[in-house]
């Protein structure tokens, strides 16, 4: 029982104790927030300083400049190119597959065994690490198919790349679009199966274009992850050297050598000598950069289009 | 009936929705084929590699391919070193910030700061990589190394390895923490608990599930980390057996790049290429492990609330 | 006395401005034996409590005795949780929440700045409307509170102390051959049966309990008002409850609360349970009581 008198109540209240260890845990815990952050801005700078020199010096010409055992004369025209065809392979390949298997998940299948092994086996997949895509690109499309893929160069093409990235991508494009589909209201769902509309009917005209930022949103991110992937390219042969661009027409170039930014920053990366150092942290700023915008695109439309909802 | 006719609908509507649907399963189907691709081609190969390889040649000095030297504790170590440096610094970063943000930072500093963490989650591997080689290891490493170190080393690659994953770590933990009730540290709080005491022994222990959780997603990218230790860890040709990570080394996955930058890939020409598949698998296989581990954990959460 | 807040007008009673009289509402107990008065434990003076701008709570004045149940009634929204939480400035959890006038236990300023919220809590316990044991064994969650005010003592002590609490609570039989197993894993009633045991460990002086069977079966809530009663003879209880038969079964004294023009909940008449509810001197109270509004 407490006591009652007056003093020795206001005694046992007061004697606000300067919390130290209560203080001491909140330093420590922000300190390891800043410590995150603050990796983060050193990265950033580092990069930028030393990459200044190529920047200001070169300028576009580094933008347009193939490949090239001089450093003064390389450039990651080669990178961006290569880079911007194995997304639009990813986005042919994965985004309607990967959305379509998220409508099957989301509206179409029920509560099943089957039904939960297809979503485990795809959170599974979302974890494999990206080099064992590698992997399977490298056996399957280069060795497999290499006298469809690239029958030059042992399977070792644009198209190979393409097909590998494409697969590594396409459980997280199924996870983001199962997600967006998932905060659709089911009321819309039954408002519309309520006038008669078959379920296909339903999905198209109200699930969907509900859904489609979200999608949208989802795809574009997937889409920056895959730009700066590197280890499943190497596995399937993405050129590090140099190589010139000889392709006579589309089939060919599909067939053909090419490489990407990512693995051309990681072939400079290893490059002795600190003139390519300076021609890496120029080609991150290029990837980075691209990255950001990309980023940037995607947040925009979230928020547009959430608005407006 | 007449009546009944009409609520039957047209057979071609029906037949229609029926493709569709068959359509729409075919697409989730493919997934299922891709991982029965990856097992049965992994697998494949990596079968060959075990028919053919001599055991003795699994237990050598060091892992040298092409002298026929497949040592698997060498790349198996450089990878739990590897993984293991990166987990104390991701750890303790990790989670330390992810309490901050759930339980003493205001709203608006959260709503700020967890897209920034967002973003440093999505530098890509390379750059921390060449950020892990040119920065790390001359500023970080070579003072605390004894001796002269080497500018490759596989403490450098765990640092960068670290810095990858603390984002992850946290990201997940903080949603672990932020999901617990708030009746719960009203509670704590009502009884007279303070801050630190209600973050560690009432949020912390209720989200633990999620905590670990994001321990073990954070430790299965870590193992399978490839460009950060390709980078930064040296040790190209191959590696000696060696447990110094002032050292270069080789982890699985660097050694899968190596193999596959190098020039002799053609099938049967010797046994570098299938034991390509063999690490491959080994990794798939610790990687899976650890995936399905972290799942249970995940479901625990979900079961509570 | 009575005091007299307000006019008894046949014109709309609803719109009052009542004569407010800033003087201590205090209770006429009828004939009782000399010396058997309780202790002032809470004594309200002018006790206004703000959200930001908007007041919640308008002028209370009151005194609360121990050993007592109180019971505070009124509609819903009316402040009587915000005025219960300003007890054991739980209010402080709230950027925005202040307060205005004073609340003195045992004489002594709540809100001086002298005074330490956490010791506050530690004497004046909690139990909530929603049960909210922690996802903890039974014996952890009685043994939190005494730990985390640096509970002096061996296993032994301890174990006790889980009992005793335990014990008061009414559920010592109920739980005491699965003291390891999760709190969370209780029915309801046994669930806010933790509750009271956890806040009962601390040793509070006060127990305040905010609704604390809105969320049980009737037998879980008759169960818990016997407990009630056990309880007053070594605690004080304040009580918020919307439902009045509870009110009339269970406390000593009851206040009446509701919401004015501005939103702000006021006191309207406080008075022993019985005359309360048997002869109001307000007419808002007794068309509350009769089912005429709220």
């Amino acid at each position: 029982m407490a006591v009652t008198t007056r003093d020795v109540v206001s005694q046992a209240l007061s004697g606000r104790r300067f919390d130290i260890r209560g203080y001491l845990f909140e330093g420590m815990l922000l300190l390891a927030l800043l410590v995150a952050l603050g990796i983060l801005v050193t990265l950033l700078t580092d990069v930028l300083i030393r990459a200044m020199p190529v920047l200001t010096e070169r300028g576009g010409d580094f933008l347009t400049s193939n490949m090239s055992a001089r450093a003064e004369r390389a450039g990651v025209l080669q990178g961006i190119v290569g880079s911007i065809s194995l997304m639009i392979f990813v986005v042919v390949l994965a985004f309607p597959t990967g959305v379509a298997a998220a409508v099957y998940l989301e509206e179409y299948a029920r509560d099943t065994p089957l039904t939960r092994f297809l979503n485990t086996v795809i959170r599974n997949l979302a974890g494999v690490p990206s080099i064992v895509y590698g992997l399977l690109g490298l056996a399957v499309f280069a060795v497999l198919l290499g006298n469809v893929t690239g029958p030059e160069r042992a399977g070792r093409s644009l198209m190979t790349g393409g097909l590998t990235l494409a697969i590594l991508v396409l459980p997280i494009v199924i996870i983001t679009a199962a997600e967006a589909l998932r905060a659709v209201p089911n009321t819309i769902r039954e408002a519309a199966f309520g006038v008669g509309a078959t379920r296909w009917e339903v999905i198209r005209s109200h699930v969907l274009p509900y859904a489609a930022p979200g999608i949208l949103t989802g795809t574009i991110l997937s889409l920056a992850r895959a730009f700066g992937e590197t280890a499943p390219l190497i596995m399937v042969g993405a050129v590090t050297g140099g190589f010139a661009f000889t392709a006579s027409g589309p089939v060919e170039a599909l067939q053909g050598p090419y490489t990407a930014l990512p693995t051309m920053i990681f072939s400079w990366a290893r490059q002795p000598g600190a003139d390519f150092r300076a021609n890496t942290a120029a080609a991150i700023v290029v990837l980075l950069a691209v990255l950001l915008i990309v980023n940037a695109t995607a947040i925009i439309l979230r928020n547009r289009y959430d608005r407006r909802w | 009936m007449s009546a009944l006719r009409g609520l039957e609908g047209s057979a071609a509507r029906r037949r229609r929705e029926t493709m569709i649907r068959g359509g729409f399963l075919f697409a989730a189907g493919v997934s299922v084929i891709i991982s029965a691709a990856i097992i049965l081609s992994l697998a494949g190969e990596a079968f060959n590699f075990a028919r053919q390889v001599d055991v003795s040649q699994l237990f050598t000095d060091g892992w040298f391919p092409r002298r026929d030297q497949f040592d698997i504790g060498t790349i198996v170590t450089g990878t739990l070193i590897v993984a293991g440096i990166g987990m104390v610094v991701a750890a303790p970063l990790g989670i330390g910030a992810a309490i901050y943000l759930a339980e003493y930072a205001s709203p608006r500093t959260r709503r700020t700061l967890k897209p920034v963490l967002e973003v440093l989650a999505g530098i890509p591997s390379v750059v921390l990589g060449f950020f892990a080689l040119t920065v790390i290891s001359p500023t970080l490493i070579d003072p605390v190394c004894p001796g002269s170190t080497p500018l490759f080393n596989l403490a450098a690659a765990g640092i960068g390895v670290g810095i990858l994953v603390t984002p992850l770590i946290a990201s997940i933990a903080e949603d672990a923490m932020h999901a617990v009730p708030n009746s719960l540290r009203e509670a704590s709080y009502g009884l007279g608990a303070r801050k630190r005491a209600t973050s560690i022994f009432v949020v912390v222990p209720a989200a633990v599930s999620g905590i670990v959780a994001s321990l073990i997603i954070g430790l299965s990218r870590g193992i399978g980390e490839t460009m950060v230790v390709a980078i930064a860890a040296g040790a190209v040709g191959g590696s000696l057996f060696s447990l110094n990570p002032c050292q270069p080394g080789q982890t699985m996955t660097a050694a899968m790049t190596a193999l596959a930058t190098g020039s002799d890939q053609v099938r049967g020409a010797s046994l570098a290429f299938p034991s390509l598949f063999f690490v491959g698998l080994l990794l798939f296989g610790m990687t899976l492990v650890l995936n399905v581990v972290s799942e249970r954990f995940v479901r625990r959460v979900r079961k509570r609330y | 006395m009575n005091v007299e807040l307000s006019e008894r007008t046949e014109a709309g009673a609803q719109e009052e401005e009542e004569r407010r009289v800033v003087q201590v509402a205090t209770v006429d107990r009828g004939e009782e034996p000399q010396g058997s008065e309780h202790d002032v434990v809470f004594e309200l003076q002018g006790l206004s409590c703000y959200y930001g701008a908007f007041r919640a709570v308008r002028e209370i004045s009151l005194e609360i005795r121990q050993n007592e149940i109180t019971a505070l009634i009124g509609p819903s929204g009316c402040g009587k949780s915000t005025l219960l939480r300003s007890f054991n400035r739980m209010n402080d959890l709230v950027d925005t929440a202040r307060v205005e006038g004073k609340i003195l236990y045992h004489g002594v300023d709540l809100y001086d700045p002298a005074i330490d919220p956490v010791e506050v809590r530690r004497r004046i316990g909690m139990v909530f409307q929603k049960p909210n044991p922690f996802p903890k064994s039974i014996y952890d969650n009685v043994a939190f509170g005494p730990k985390v005010a640096g509970f002096r003592g061996g296993k032994a002590e301890l174990d006790d102390l889980v009992e005793r609490s335990l014990r008061k609570a009414a559920i010592w039989d109920e739980v005491k051959d699965k003291l390891d197993t999760m709190g969370t894993a209780l029915s309801g009633g046994q669930q806010q049966r933790l509750c009271i045991a956890r806040a009962i460990a601390v040793e509070p002086d006060v127990i305040l309990m905010d609704e604390p069977c809105s969320a049980l079966d009737p037998i879980a809530t008759l169960k818990i008002e016997e407990l009630m009663r056990e309880l007053k003879r070594n605690y004080t209880i304040v009580i918020v409850t919307h439902n009045m038969q509870q009110a009339a079964r269970a406390s000593d004294v009851t206040a009446f609360l509701t919401m004015g023009e501005d939103r702000a909940g006021y006191l309207v008449e406080m008075a022993t349970t019985q005359e309360l509810f048997t002869r109001p001197a307000n007419r808002l109270t007794e068309d509350y009581i009769t089912g005429r509004f709220g």
